[in-house]
């Protein structure tokens, strides 16, 4: 069965005097909408970080489907396995609804016209209407600029979708 | 007797000038005439003494300008890019290497730069084209300076830009 294991996992940062995360271990299956709770400081952002291959965790491993991420390529592990979407959305301004949603699909290789194809779908489906995927970020609602952000989280294909 | 000719006068060769012409007019057999010479040049020195001052203050300031016009370039891009961390942060969460992302602020930087320099260029060119000169290599000079000056800016600052965690820049502050 498909999952994101965590296995004791510690994490202290360089300048860190004690650890920003100890001893963590949990497992998110298929399926499955977890939650992460906690203080400010609490280490909810390291970890997040840590499951999204942006750092490697000082101690313990992270498994996705089995495969420990240590032996990854984590640029690569992010732009095809992991998807995150941010409470500011951070869409690129200077890039359309439609570019926005195509560029993870071009940073994957897949040609221009095919990947705004894609996008397109993918727009639609998350209810932003065709008269809208040519407009910038800062035309967009915020409720449509979050659903822009779900749809470019969904376009890589990620089985991993993590919401900061 | 007036084989020599009136030696001219350049630069910074004022006294010896006025040396030679005062040697010249005193020669026993100058003229059949008792001649002198009298040489007045108040009035040039006066006129020439300032001019000699500002050249050589612009030879000190003119590769000053230079020099600051690359320092100007490379502080410039240096903040520009330190501005665009944040898009920096969205490459990277979406699986962009470091090295893409330093590479693509970068080539951003001096493309823009070198859109500025032709149209600066040219705008200069037309101008002088105008007084009917021609692009000065000095001119040129110091586009390249300014470019390398960009390049350099862009390339030190991208450095750090894409190191930043991410995380913490893409987040809200409550």
């Amino acid at each position: 069965m498909p999952e994101l294991r965590l296995e004791n996992v510690g994490y202290r940062y360089k300048s860190g005097e004690r650890d920003a995360l100890q001893g963590v271990s949990c497992t998110f299956r298929d399926g499955e909408v977890s939650a992460v709770m906690g203080p400010s400081g609490s280490g909810k952002t390291t970890l997040l970080s840590v499951m999204a291959g942006l750092d490697r965790p000082t101690r313990g491993n992270v498994y996705l489907d089995g495969e420990d991420l240590s032996e990854l390529d984590l640029d690569r592990y992010r732009r095809e396995r992991v998807a995150m979407i941010f409470q500011a959305f951070q869409l690129f301004p200077l890039l359309t609804a439609l570019e926005n949603v195509a560029l993870p699909m071009e940073m994957n290789g897949a040609k221009k016209a095919e990947a705004q194809a894609r996008a397109k779908e993918l727009l639609l489906s998350v209810g932003i209407g065709e008269e809208m995927h040519r407009r910038y970020p800062a035309h967009l609602s915020g409720g449509e600029q979050q659903r822009v952000a779900i749809a470019r989280a969904l376009a890589s294909g990620a089985r991993v979708l993590l919401a900061d | 007797m007036f084989s020599s000719p009136i030696p001219s006068c350049r630069r910074g060769e004022l006294a010896e000038t006025e040396a030679e012409l005062t040697a010249l007019a005193g020669r026993p057999n100058a003229g059949l005439l008792d001649l002198r010479f009298v040489f007045w040049d108040e009035e040039l020195k006066q006129v020439v003494t300032p001019m000699e001052k500002n050249l050589r203050l612009m030879a000190v300031l003119y590769p000053a300008a230079i020099a600051l016009s690359a320092l100007i370039a490379a502080g410039l891009a240096a903040l520009l890019l330190a501005q665009s961390a944040r898009e920096a942060a969205i490459l990277r969460a979406l699986g962009a290497r470091k090295r893409a992302v330093r590479a693509a602020f970068v080539f951003e930087r001096i493309a823009v730069t070198l859109a500025g320099l032709a149209l600066g260029l040219a705008a200069l060119a037309l101008l002088r084209g105008r007084a009917g000169a021609s692009l000065s290599g000095d001119s040129l000079l110091c586009a390249g300076a300014y470019l390398a000056g960009t390049l350099l800016g862009a390339a030190l600052a991208a450095i750090p830009a894409a190191n930043r965690p991410p995380l913490s820049l893409l987040q809200v502050r409550e």
